[in-house]
């Protein structure tokens, strides 16, 4: 494992301070116990959640199992009567630990509570990772809720009335350093096991799962082994945690065991405030997730939980890359090839303009920046008289241009009139228009642009079952409903049946026409862009260059090069 | 990269300065701690209590506050919000002791918070005084630094099935109805009744428990209508109390005898007034009580001037009388002792044997309060708690026309 | 357990009429609130766990009004457009930021709004738990063996009235139409100069109204306090999850079937489990679901 010089200051401060700031500060220790186990918390729920894209509601359980294991071991194995005894007699039996008994028991107990939580993970695996997202999440979080409850109705566990646990043998101030000690350590070993894992294979492949899961399958790569392991370190860590959580507790029942609504959404809350799917974030995050909280809770008490709020929904909101978003940031550069470089072109109104030029010249980009999908650098777009280049797609379609895409996007669950009735023209809405009825004509308009483009026959059909050709056309009167000024469009005949392709050419020149709407058409087809088009702009990467009529175009020495990729 | 880093440095060395030390005594100020149940399902009670602690506090200090060793001092408490988890109190108790510097805490609301808290409290060798930890099994832990002002939890309902018995030609004829929330108060408050229904052979026909964040309980009413028991016992805190009362009206439940816990909390008498009528609600303390101390006078007195100072209570639950009185114990241990040293003070309260208007106070070894007995009341048609001495001052079967 | 089965169907089978009418009402409720997380859910994205908190907000609203002596209908024509301003509100300033992130930005800011108004709300209306009583008469058949209080006969009306009311919106009015679009493809209807914000507002505003109308129902038959939004919440999730999205009709049966199995649970089991049922249904659904979608080499998302 290689370390940069600074990584190595910040860990050498951060052991300066795991070392010495119980010694200078010993009224502290168990605040900064608490802290360390909020660190070892977040930077595991990031294994799952941030590193493998499987964002766990449920890690709490590992915790609270952990718990409730240990105390069982720790008082079967150095109690007599054992737990039934122990438990039905409410807390009435107060059993005397040598120290001998309570370090073994306690030691074999958190060693008992990790691996049941992984032998737990393992289990839920095998019907939790068939759900993704949000259902990953909220399965999760049932299955939290649902250990919890049952939890409380097994009566050898000491059912509602909780289990006392064993009381330390040695005196306060060692028992405030032998905690501090054991969850200081614990987060020093799953955090350096983590970075380990991260920088292996494994590290690569469960980011390959977070970012396309389906494509990783496609690669060979067993998902779900990984996301076992995936699960089970975080288990491992939260079992551990507990049984240590639950000895510094001394009494524990569901309520101290499956902190759900607390600590174990608090967790999610840390990883993100300091950036998932880093190494560092969760541990930055924890810090001042424990300081803040700890600071509300001090200075705003009856506010605690507004200040709490405010905090989560403000670093939500505005800063959702996390703290290390802040210094990732600025040193990554986009990286991009920059499509489109200082183009200048007109569309008469009223004409067809065709845009023509190779794969990757930057054609649909043009069409994005245009259209207000993309922001531009710098320069001027204008439509109608009007500079539209700080517009938002919303606001640019409402002006009257349109696009369609090389992909058609229809409403794939409603049929064609449907389809087409809330296409219609949103440009004389006022505030109430949203909840205005259907009016007859509309429905008639729609109809009749069905018969233009040839889908009259299909206008009750679900569109979601239409071929990719009609697809193609009923999208187009989509555009036409919302009487368009101007309609850009992303290769129209892509994809389409030849046979189809002139009727295609027919009904876009006869809209332009009849319905007077300028076109501006991306194609690959020459013989259709030539056929169409009465000006052309021929883009390469992400240059023009040339423009002219067809028949000037088509005897340019550079379009004829840039074709046949002559340079 | 650096700042990066040095940030995380930065921010870790803030923790240890993010809360003041606060001493325990601060010039003529003695700090009292307490984490209480500010927010969560126990905020009902938990403010209640930090309301009982208040106007003791300020009762004492108008009265000239504490003298110790010559000296005037005043009383304060410095609250944490335990969220009603158990795991925060136990936290938060740390800090209260090892931050804060707290050497004489007050306890939370509730068995549980109480569980949680006692074994950090006997820790550290600070003396707890609490109110509201009534649950049998505090007491045989051998805590030393405990004390309860308060009748233990299987003292609550207990005197019902008393009642119950006596009203029946044959006790172990008497089928009862059992509700229960599913936390460590109530379980002890069941174990006490079970004990009893044991001794008189009675018959249990229902058992259930009642989840925490249960806000309908209309089966277990059901069942209860179907079964037809001879009486029904619920507890479950405030939350109990105002739903049972809430759905018996509902569901016309009829059944002799209904007993339940957290009445005057929950307010069912101002709330449900109908169908009040005729509930069995044990009280730790009644205001009607002949009992007085100098500070704070008799219990009508307090109940006045606690009434003047939180207008918004028609009838003063208990929960606050009690939160008074651990104070008040306090107040006297300081001044018995004459000294701020802790275990000086731990001896003290040890000794404490007074009567104030909470009724007579004195430990056991245990630390759990003997002198005192519970009270049971019963709700009348126009909305009194009319004290219940013996099954025949009692009102049975329930007259309620619905 | 078998004394409660031989109770339900053997000794007193009568009472399973309460228990159903029960499980009904509850559904009811459970199904208002719910239809609202399935909207925001299914058009926006957003996972609000804050959805119980609106339901209580709503109750506590009722309660303020309810002691100013409205009536019920008005309090709902107050409590609905409030409701809807508020979530208006919240859209501008938070959700709208927070539309296109993965789904746990939203679940998380919405976490943060829960705290904030579950402390809020105790600040305003203390802890204590209320209810309203209406004061009204209790219906009874089968020798007093079912009863059915009229809040509860109004509530199961008036959430009925409200369904309805919704199922026709979203079929005939443009809101609703454009609200459907959206949620089937936002980048389509955007082109197709639909204002997706506006739309984005009005589903939130329109689900905090319906939680809203859900939270006066629950404060007349139930109780309630500041801290017990979460139950609602998991319930709404729970139906939300077993419905699937923007299915109204499949919503609202899936919330009469937890409330039911809720019920039944409760009267079989226990009342101890009747938290823990609609968690159950909810794991066992997706599980379910996982097996049907592994057939079509699927995964449930």
């Amino acid at each position: 494992m290689t370390m940069t010089r600074d990584t190595k200051v910040t860990y050498g401060l951060l052991a300066l301070f795991g070392i010495f700031g119980p010694i200078l500060f010993p009224d502290y220790t168990l605040s900064i116990a608490y802290l360390w186990m909020m660190v070892l918390m977040a930077s595991t729920w990031d294994t799952l959640g941030g590193q493998m894209g499987y964002n766990s509601l449920g890690n709490i359980t590992f915790f609270g199992v952990g718990m409730y294991v240990s105390a069982i071991v720790q008082i079967t194995f150095f109690y007599e009567g054992g737990v039934g005894e122990y438990t039905s007699a409410m807390g009435s039996i107060k059993p005397e630990f040598t120290q001998a008994e309570y370090f073994w028991g306690l030691g074999l107990g958190i060693l008992a509570a990790g691996v049941v939580g992984l032998v737990l993970s393992v289990i839920f695996s095998s019907f939790m990772f068939g759900l993704r997202g949000p259902y990953f999440a909220i399965g999760s979080l049932g299955l939290a809720i649902a250990v919890a409850e049952v939890t409380i109705t097994i009566d050898y566990v000491g059912g509602a009335s909780g289990i006392s646990m064993p009381l330390f043998p040695g005196d306060i101030e060692f028992r405030s350093t032998f905690f501090y000690i054991l969850c200081f350590v614990l987060t020093i070993i799953s955090h350096f096991l983590l970075r380990w894992l991260y920088s292996t294979q494994f590290g690569l492949a469960i980011n390959a799962i977070r970012d396309d899961e389906d494509k990783a399958e496609a690669m060979g790569i067993p998902t779900l082994a990984y996301k076992r392991i995936g699960w089970a370190i975080p288990a491992f860590f939260m079992g551990c945690i507990g049984a240590v959580a639950g000895n510094m507790a001394g009494f524990i029942d569901k309520e101290v065991a499956y902190p759900i609504p607390t600590f174990g959404i608090f967790m999610v809350a840390m990883a993100l405030l300091g950036g998932k799917g880093t190494l560092w974030g969760p541990v930055l995050g924890a810090i001042i997730f424990h300081v803040i909280k700890e600071a509300t809770w001090t200075y705003l008490l009856n506010l605690q939980w507004v200040a709490l709020g405010l905090i989560l929904i403000i670093n939500i909101v505005y800063f959702q890359q996390g703290i290390m978003g802040w210094f990732e940031g600025v040193s990554k550069s986009y990286g991009g090839v920059k499509a489109n470089v200082d183009i200048t072109m007109g569309v008469e109104r009223g004409s067809i303009t065709g845009i023509i030029g190779p794969n990757g010249c930057g054609k649909t980009t043009l069409f994005n920046s245009i259209v207000g999908y993309h922001p531009i650098d710098s320069g001027s777009i204008q439509f109608d008289g009007q500079e539209i280049s700080h517009l938002l797609v919303g606001d640019i379609a409402r002006l009257g241009m349109l696009r369609t895409f090389q992909q058609t996007r229809i409403y794939g669950k409603m049929n064609c009139v449907d389809n087409m009735q809330i296409s219609v023209s949103h440009r004389e809405d006022s505030k109430f228009s949203m909840f205005a009825s259907r009016r007859g004509e509309i429905k008639d308009r729609a109809e009749h642009l069905l018969e233009f483009v040839g889908l009259y026959s299909k206008r009750n059909l679900i569109s979601g079952d239409l071929s990719f050709g009609q697809q193609k056309l009923l999208e187009f009167a989509m555009a036409l409903m919302n009487e368009p000024k101007a309609l850009l469009l992303d290769e129209p005949t892509a994809g389409i049946n030849p046979t189809l392709i002139n009727g295609l050419i027919d009904r876009l020149r006869r809209a332009n026409e009849e319905l007077g709407i300028t076109l501006c058409v991306i194609e690959h087809n020459m013989r259709v862009i030539m056929n169409l088009a009465s000006h052309i702009y021929c883009l390469a990467n992400g240059h023009m260059l040339a423009d002219g009529t067809p028949e000037e175009l088509q005897n340019d020495q550079r379009v004829i090069d840039a074709y046949l990729g002559g340079h | 990269m650096f700042m990066k880093h040095g940030i995380v440095a930065g921010v870790a060395l803030a923790v240890s300065l993010a809360t003041p030390a606060m001493a325990k005594v601060e010039g003529d100020t003695i700090i009292l701690g307490s984490s209480i149940s500010l927010t969560g399902k126990y905020a009902t009670n938990g403010l209640h209590t930090q309301r009982g602690y208040d106007y003791a506090v300020k009762v004492i200090n108008e009265a000239g506050g504490v003298k110790v060793g010559g000296k005037s001092y005043k009383l304060d408490v410095k609250y944490y919000d335990d969220e009603s988890t158990p795991a925060r109190g136990a936290q938060l108790a740390e800090r209260l002791i090892q931050q804060d510097g707290v050497e004489y805490m007050l306890g939370p609301y509730s068995s549980g918070m109480t569980k949680a808290i006692a074994p950090v409290s006997e820790k550290f060798g600070v003396p707890m005084v609490e109110a509201e930890g009534a649950s049998r099994s505090l007491f045989t832990q051998g805590y030393k630094y405990l004390f309860a002002v308060l009748s233990t939890s299987e003292q609550y309902l207990a005197t019902a099935i008393d009642f119950a018995a006596e009203k029946s030609s044959n006790p172990g004829d008497v089928r009862i109805a059992l509700a229960f929330e599913g936390d460590p108060f109530s379980m002890d408050v069941r174990a006490g009744v079970m004990d009893k229904i044991k001794e008189y052979g009675m018959k249990v026909v229902i058992d259930d428990q009642l989840p925490a964040d249960l806000s309908d309980m209309s089966t277990t009413l059901t069942k209860v209508k179907a079964l037809k028991p001879d009486a029904l016992i619920i507890s479950g805190h405030s939350k109990g109390a105002a739903t049972a009362a809430r759905q018996i009206d509902e569901m016309k439940v009829n059944v002799p005898m209904i007993a339940l816990t957290h009445c005057e909390a929950a307010k069912v008498q101002e709330k449900f007034p109908k169908t009040a009528n005729g509930f069995l609600c044990p009280t730790q303390w009644v205001e009607t009580l002949s009992k007085s101390d100098p500070m704070f006078g008799s219990a009508a007195d307090w109940n006045t001037g606690f009434k003047a100072d939180n207008p918004s209570y028609t009838s003063v639950p208990y929960q606050s009388a009690q939160a008074s009185a651990a104070v008040y114990v306090f107040k006297e241990a300081f001044e018995a002792a004459n000294s701020f040293d802790k275990d000086a003070v731990r001896d003290a309260i040890s000794k404490v044997e007074m009567e104030t208007f909470y009724g007579d106070i004195k430990f056991s070894e245990n630390g759990n309060n003997i002198a005192k007995p519970m009270f049971m009341r019963q709700i009348d048609g126009s909305g009194q708690y009319k004290l219940v001495e013996k099954a025949g001052d009692m009102v049975f079967p329930r007259n309620v026309s619905y | 357990m078998w004394d409660n089965l031989q109770l339900l169907f053997v000794w007193a089978p009568i009472i399973n009429v309460q228990v159903i009418l029960d499980g009904i009402f509850v559904g009811a409720v459970f199904a208002l609130s719910a239809y609202g997380l399935a909207l925001v859910w299914g058009v926006m994205n957003i996972k609000n766990l804050a959805q119980g908190d609106f339901v209580i907000m709503g109750g506590y609203m009722a309660l303020a009004l309810h002691q100013l002596h409205v009536p019920l209908v008005l309090i709902l024509l107050i409590v609905m457009p409030v409701m809807f301003m508020f979530g208006w509100i919240v859209y501008v300033l938070m959700i709208r930021r927070i539309i296109d992130q993965d789904m746990f930005v939203s679940l998380l800011a919405t976490f943060g709004l829960s705290l904030l108004l579950q402390q809020v709300m105790n600040l305003i209306f203390g802890p204590e738990v209320q209810t309203i009583d209406m004061e009204l008469p209790v219906y009874d058949a089968f020798d007093n063996m079912v009863t059915v209080p009229s809040s509860k006969l109004i509530t199961l009306i008036l959430a009925g009235v409200i369904a309805t009311g919704v199922i026709i919106f979203m079929k005939r009015s443009r809101a609703g139409q454009a609200i459907r679009a959206t949620a089937q493809d936002p980048r389509a209807a955007r082109v197709l100069g639909i204002d997706i914000d506006r739309v984005y507002a009005f589903t939130f505003a329109f689900n905090a109204a319906l939680c809203g109308a859900a939270g006066v129902l629950v404060s007349i038959i139930w109780v309630i306090q500041p801290f017990y939004g979460i139950t609602y919440s998991v319930r709404s999730f729970a139906i939300v999850t077993a419905a699937g999205l923007g299915n109204l009709p499949a919503v609202i049966g899936a919330g009469f079937g937890i409330g039911l199995f809720e019920k039944y649970t409760g009267a079989i089991l226990g009342t101890a489990y009747e938290v823990a049922a609609p968690v159950s249904i909810l794991l066992l659904v997706l599980i379910w679901r996982q097996i049907q979608m592994r057939r079509n080499r699927q995964v449930v998302r």
